[in-house]
């Protein structure tokens, strides 16, 4: 897009008083300018890449009649090859049939999962064995039922083909005895305090490893265990020590808030109990009632939250108008004693604090404040967060906003300088026997501590993880990790509920648990894992055999729970800020990747596909700057740049992306991406690489998986640092998914305050228009299937779509098909922004299949292939289908997806073979797909019913994308039942149907988004 | 010039043309010949199995009911086929030498799984589930056979998508008492006891003929 053309877009935005903006969203810049490229992709459906648009007319005559002839050719030789007799296959039953077993009927394990080290609870589906589905565990304080999107593509991560599957030895081959003993002879050569011994891992929250620890400590006094995390928290801890507070945790409660305050904390997705938060946060959201919650978000780059927020300001990290001005100016307003040295709070951040300070000390919102900081900001913004807090009254258990919890972590360190010691003592040629268990140091470390060279002045350095990542590559041994679903465990949830972890298979590839691997410094040959978990739990004062059956049914272990503080613990007295002049120049922000967080998931192609929230980039990631940064630097989207650190030669290269949002000056840019640790250099490649594992290879291989941020990041700027941008002069658009499957038409997503929606829909246009479609006699049954999305609700977190993408075999396609827009997510979540591209509003509308009752597809199709059901289901069945692909150019919705090659190729090949759900089918080439309501569910619920004479009960039927969703935006049900939730849900003033005057009739129906903003609706 | 054609010629030019015209008829039969000979479709046609099971011993001979060793048929999908165990525990006891069950205990021995070749298989496509059509009424006789006579079992439908649909337009036509299900010599109803057995069941025949039944 041109910079004239946004620029006219915006000066238009301006002149229709903000209609079009406020009401109205729009998907992308180039939406809103509305320029001539983007018309023409409005129009053509599918995308195609820069490098082909030229020459899409290229084929010619004579080469056409070729391809034509050949065609025939085949097609004649696979009509021959139909003839033969299908090979009928073998049924192999068991020896002795596992005790509850029952051959085709899945059964559920409960088990955490860990995110950032703090568990989440989990039921794992097994079918034979199988694991194919993770869902999450009602009985566990950090799920409720829900899960996030990692918990669901943690089932890939299990039969990933790229998972490390042999012990390596510098490199090369080694096994298990040998390393034990290659182990032990370097434990006795150890003087006898046991100096020199580290062991290095993330957080930990895990008890029996912290007991196994102790053990080791009892061996070896002098031993050093160090804790580095990516994504850490040292800006608290520094805020902590500084002031002196007791060391706690926060558990903050959501559902007793009124006013949330974050300053850059993005907690309905990067903190522990995100999941659960989100959750409690929709218990003052939800449409029916009046009085809502208000939230309001400082941040420099767009996330989750500052989306969500009702009140989101892009600012910048420092300065007079800095996050830590706005939390400074805000404090001052609310009595906390400040004290400025250098520059006072700019204008707009002191406006900002009175008005804020004005709802926190209403009346109505009396003990219902919850201010939050974030982990990236820093220690002055925690010490006046910690400040308000205590002056707000929110600490206290009970009846408090924030509990204050007992350290949960193993450990607790100051993970920046703990690296640093452990590096210093490599340096020194001090540290003889390194273990460093489930990370990749060597690639996340800061740059300035030179880890990779450090490690090689190690004797022996034991690396224990799920890939053969560059860690692997340069420590003595690489020991292959078995997968969280392969072994025994314990962990913490962020409330400090402990679960237990059990296994749901056999190590696919071999490997141990991080707890056998560190067993093995305490005693030789090591205990299993079961041993070491059993004899930790199952012991005096702690839990009995029928206790310890029951936690493992569960999921938790009943009033593990550790005891909050009850007290206030007050704010410590004066806080000083010293808030630095204005900068002139860019600051890089960085932070974790919404889909492969801090790289830890870069293996996983569903996670890579993804497109991430807001500005959909898929494969990769790319610098973000606001329009406003933009137009100054004259830099359009696509553009490549190199970053320089100040006056520092390391540099990194990208794609620059205008996104509406980024505060004026800040580049935006997430960790994670950039990474391949796969097994590309290795010559012990066990299995032949799947189709899957290509993918991610091959993206890499071209440099197409996006930017490592890594070499930029430095100890003192883990999270911020002033940079400068240079043209590099490529141009080469990002893989976005923002323009795919574009509906062109009003009032898609309806967003405004109560008032503003029920003045502008005063009918809720719930009533159908008429129809020459029959629908009594064709749907009569006692089923109408049907679901109502309240976007009130929607966080846009993702979580739906992986867990649609489990649940139902859908394959990942690979960076080149995404950017031809052939993606074959069944559902998809819609990012519009509202009002000022670089202040806006943003809404999420999550959209799968509508099922029409008079369905656009269905009369086009000329071999039935697409047809409806008596309860309602917009069917599409594969074997009839001959790829006109009509049905999917006929749909209003673009919901329908279209298998241009074999995608599912790989998924039917061993090992990703084990993980598909066996009640779905597998899809071949040249066949249309959508989503089906989770019809294999239905039948599974309608088959139980009927056995039984009854009906369906409510919520008996949940589709994955339902069951995922933590905040409860997708209900399905029949809504024949006046009872059920989703006839209940129809019946909301803010009810309407996605393109409702096209008379579609759709099945699922959306309930408007809305928003509780303090200000004035602003006319941009 | 001598002439191209000869007299003859007006023979062999209309044979020609009814052997074109013939030429498709023909084809089509022999193609609808093969899709409906047991070359195909397999009906009749027994398996050879690593052991040579006997229904007909087993279940008309010593009137073993069907559900002793195909258990999942009441709760799953899946009807099952029995364990090694489940096959020894009577072989534990009777035949304990006989070298027609060296693979059983062979495969109890190295608890190495039998393996049996299929006779009845749908395509992947299909999710059918023996559960419901035996909670209905449908008895395995309506699909298997008189399994009870068989000493090797043969398919005895073709198990075409078309022969599903005839009896989910018409299930009344077979639908057994509940007592029957499971019971050989049943026999399919008469019109009037079908259409009383339909209404207890509580089956909808026009749900019946959605493709979302059987196809995910």
């Amino acid at each position: 897009m041109d910079l004239t053309e946004l620029k006219q877009a915006v000066e238009r935005l301006q002149r229709c008083g903000g209609e079009k903006g406020r009401l109205e969203g729009w998907r992308s810049l180039e939406e809103l300018a509305d320029t001539t490229e983007f018309r023409e992709l409005l129009e053509r459906e599918f995308a195609v890449p820069p490098d082909e648009a030229d020459n899409r007319a290229g084929l010619k005559r004579r080469e056409f009649l070729q391809i034509l002839g050949g065609t025939l050719g085949l097609a004649g030789l696979a009509g021959l090859a139909g003839c033969t007799v299908r090979p009928r296959g073998e049924i192999v039953p068991y020896v002795e049939q596992p005790e509850s077993l029952v051959p085709g009927k899945p059964l559920f394990y409960a088990t955490a999962l860990e995110f950032g080290g703090y568990g989440r609870g989990v039921l794992v589906e097994t079918h034979e064995g199988r694991p194919t589905k993770v869902e999450g565990n009602r009985l566990h304080p950090a799920s409720l039922g829900a899960t996030s999107l990692f918990e669901q593509a943690t089932i890939l991560d299990l039969y990933n083909p790229a998972r490390s599957a042999a012990v390596l030895h510098r490199n090369g081959p080694g096994d298990w005895p040998a390393y034990l003993q290659a182990l032990q002879t370097a434990l006795l050569k150890l003087p006898p305090g046991g100096e020199g011994l580290h062991l290095l891992t993330g957080t930990i929250t895990s008890p029996a490893f912290g007991e196994q620890w102790n053990m080791i400590v009892q061996r070896y006094p002098a031993a050093r265990w160090h804790r580095y995390e990516p994504i850490h928290d040292d800006a608290f801890l520094e805020a902590e020590r500084g002031a002196g507070w007791e060391p706690s945790e926060h558990r903050y409660h959501f559902d007793r808030a009124r006013v949330v305050v974050s300053f850059g904390c993005d907690f309905l997705f990067a903190l522990p109990g995100s999941v659960r938060y989100a959750r409690e946060l929709m218990a003052g959201r939800s449409g029916e009632r009046a009085e809502m919650n208000r939230i309001y978000v400082l941040e420099s780059v767009p996330t989750l939250t500052g989306a969500y927020a009702d009140e989101r300001e892009a600012v910048r990290t420092a300065g007079p108008d800095g996050i830590a001005a706005h939390a400074a100016a805000l404090a001052a307003e609310l009595g906390v004693e400040v004290r400025f040295s250098g520059t006072w709070p700019g204008g707009g951040a002191a406006a900002w604090a009175r008005r804020v300070a004005a709802d926190l000390l209403a009346e109505r919102n009396r003990n219902g404040a919850l201010l939050l900081a974030g982990g990236d900001q820093p220690p002055v913004v925690h010490s006046l967060v910690r400040a308000m807090n205590a002056r707000l009254g929110s600490y206290g258990d009970g009846k408090g906003t924030i509990s204050l919890l007992p350290p949960l972590v193993q450990n607790r360190v100051h993970q920046g300088e703990s690296l640093a010691e452990l590096a210093a003592a490599m340096k020194a040629g001090k540290a003889r026997v390194v273990m460093m268990l489930g990370g990749d140091w060597v690639q996340t470390a800061p740059a300035d501590l030179d880890f990779a060279e450090a490690l090689e002045q190690v004797p022996l350095s034991i690396h224990c993880g799920l890939y053969l990542d560059k860690t692997a590559r340069r420590a003595t041994w690489h020991l292959p990790q078995a997968h969280p679903l392969e072994a025994w465990g314990d962990t913490r949830s962020f409330d400090g509920t402990a679960s237990l972890c059990q296994p749901m298979i056999e190590p696919l590839y071999g490997g141990h648990s991080l707890h056998e691997v560190l067993d093995g410094l305490a005693r030789f040959p090591g205990r299993s894992g079961y041993e070491i978990i059993r004899s930790h739990w199952v012991a005096p004062g702690r839990l009995d055999e029928a206790a310890w059956r029951r936690a493992l049914h569960d999921g938790v272990v009943e009033g593990s729970a550790p005891v909050a503080a009850a007290a206030n613990p007050g704010g410590g007295g004066q806080v000083e800020v010293a808030l630095g002049e204005p900068e002139a120049g860019l600051e890089l922000v960085l932070g974790p990747d919404p889909s492969l967080w801090d790289g830890r998931y870069a293996q996983n192609a569903w996670l890579q596909e993804l497109p991430r929230p807001i500005h959909h980039l898929s494969w990769g990631n790319a610098f973000l700057i606001g329009p406003a940064t933009g137009e100054r630097l004259g830099l359009e989207s696509g553009e490549w740049v190199r970053v320089r650190g100040g006056e520092e030669e390391v540099a990194i290269e990208g794609p620059v992306v205008i996104q509406p949002g980024v505060a004026d000056g800040a580049v935006g840019l997430t960790l994670g991406c950039g990474l391949w640790a796969g097994s590309d250099e290795s010559p012990f490649r066990v299995r032949q690489p799947t189709v899957l594992l290509n993918r991610t290879e091959a993206a890499h291989e071209r440099g197409e998986s996006g930017v490592d941020a890594y070499p930029i990041r430095t100890r003192a700027h883990p999270w911020r640092r002033a940079v400068v941008l240079e043209r590099t002069g490529r141009n080469d658009r990002a893989v976005t998914t923002q323009h795919h499957h574009l509906m062109e038409g009003r009032d898609l997503l309806r967003m405004g305050t109560r008032a503003e929606l029920l003045e502008r829909y005063p009918a809720s246009g719930n009533e159908p228009l008429p129809t020459f479609y029959n629908l009594t006699e064709e749907m009569n049954d006692a089923y109408a299937w049907a679901m109502v999305i309240d976007l009130t609700r929607c966080i846009g977190c993702n979580a739906c779509v992986v867990a649609c993408q489990a649940e139902n075999n859908i394959p990942p396609v690979g960076r080149d098909q995404v950017e031809r827009g052939r993606e074959m997510h069944w559902i998809r979540v819609d990012t519009y922004h509202f009002g000022d591209p670089d202040q806006p509003e943003f809404g999420f509308q999550p959209l799968a299949c509508v099922h029409c009752e008079t369905a656009p597809c269905e009369p086009v199709c000329p071999v039935e292939a697409t047809v409806h059901d008596r309860e309602g289901l917009n069917l599409q069945v594969y074997n009839r289908c001959i790829g006109t692909r009509y049905c999917s150019n006929n749909c209003p919705y673009k919901v329908r997806r279209f298998n241009f090659f074999r995608y599912a190729e790989g998924s039917a090949r061993e090992p990703l073979q084990l993980m598909a759900n066996p009640n779905v089918t597998v899809r071949a080439r040249g066949v249309m797909e959508k989503c089906t309501y989770c019809v294999q569910r239905i039948n599974a619920a309608r088959i139980s019913a009927r056995k039984e004479n009854r009906l369906i009960r409510d919520g008996e039927v949940i589709p994955a994308c339902a069951q995922a969703c933590p905040t409860e935006t997708i209900v399905f049900g029949n809504r024949n039942d006046r009872g059920s939730r989703v006839a209940k849900r129809k019946e909301s003033p803010f009810h309407y149907a996605l393109l409702g005057d096209r008379n579609t009739r759709p099945r699922t129906t959306y309930l408007a988004r809305l928003r509780n903003p303090d200000r004035p609706p602003s006319a941009t | 010039m001598a002439q191209i054609f000869r007299p003859s010629s007006n023979t062999v030019a209309p044979g020609v043309l009814v052997a074109l015209a013939l030429t498709p008829l023909v084809l089509g039969g022999v193609v609808w010949l093969l899709v409906w000979s047991p070359y195909s479709t397999a009906v009749g046609v027994p398996m050879n199995q690593a052991v040579p099971f006997s229904h007909q011993h087993h279940v008309g001979g010593l009137g073993i009911d069907c559900r002793y060793c195909h258990t999942g048929v009441e709760t799953a999908a899946f009807a099952g086929v029995p364990t090694t165990r489940t096959c020894m525990t009577c072989h534990s006891q009777l035949w304990t030498e006989a070298p027609l069950l060296k693979p059983v205990r062979e495969s109890l021995i190295a608890n190495e799984p039998m393996r049996w070749k299929r006779v009845h298989a749908l395509p992947d496509y299909v999710y059918f589930d023996h559960s419901i059509h035996v909670a209905k009424g449908i008895s395995c006789v309506s699909c298997h056979g008189r399994v009870d006579r068989m000493p090797l079992v043969a398919k005895q439908e073709t198990l075409y998508m078309r022969w599903c649909l005839d009896c989910h337009r018409h299930p009344e036509r077979k639908l057994r008492a509940p007592g029957e299900v499971f019971d050989m010599a049943s026999r399919d109803p008469s019109p009037e006891v079908g259409r009383q057995r339909l209404k207890a069941y509580q089956i909808q025949p026009a749900r019946l003929l959605d493709c979302s039944l059987c196809h995910r």
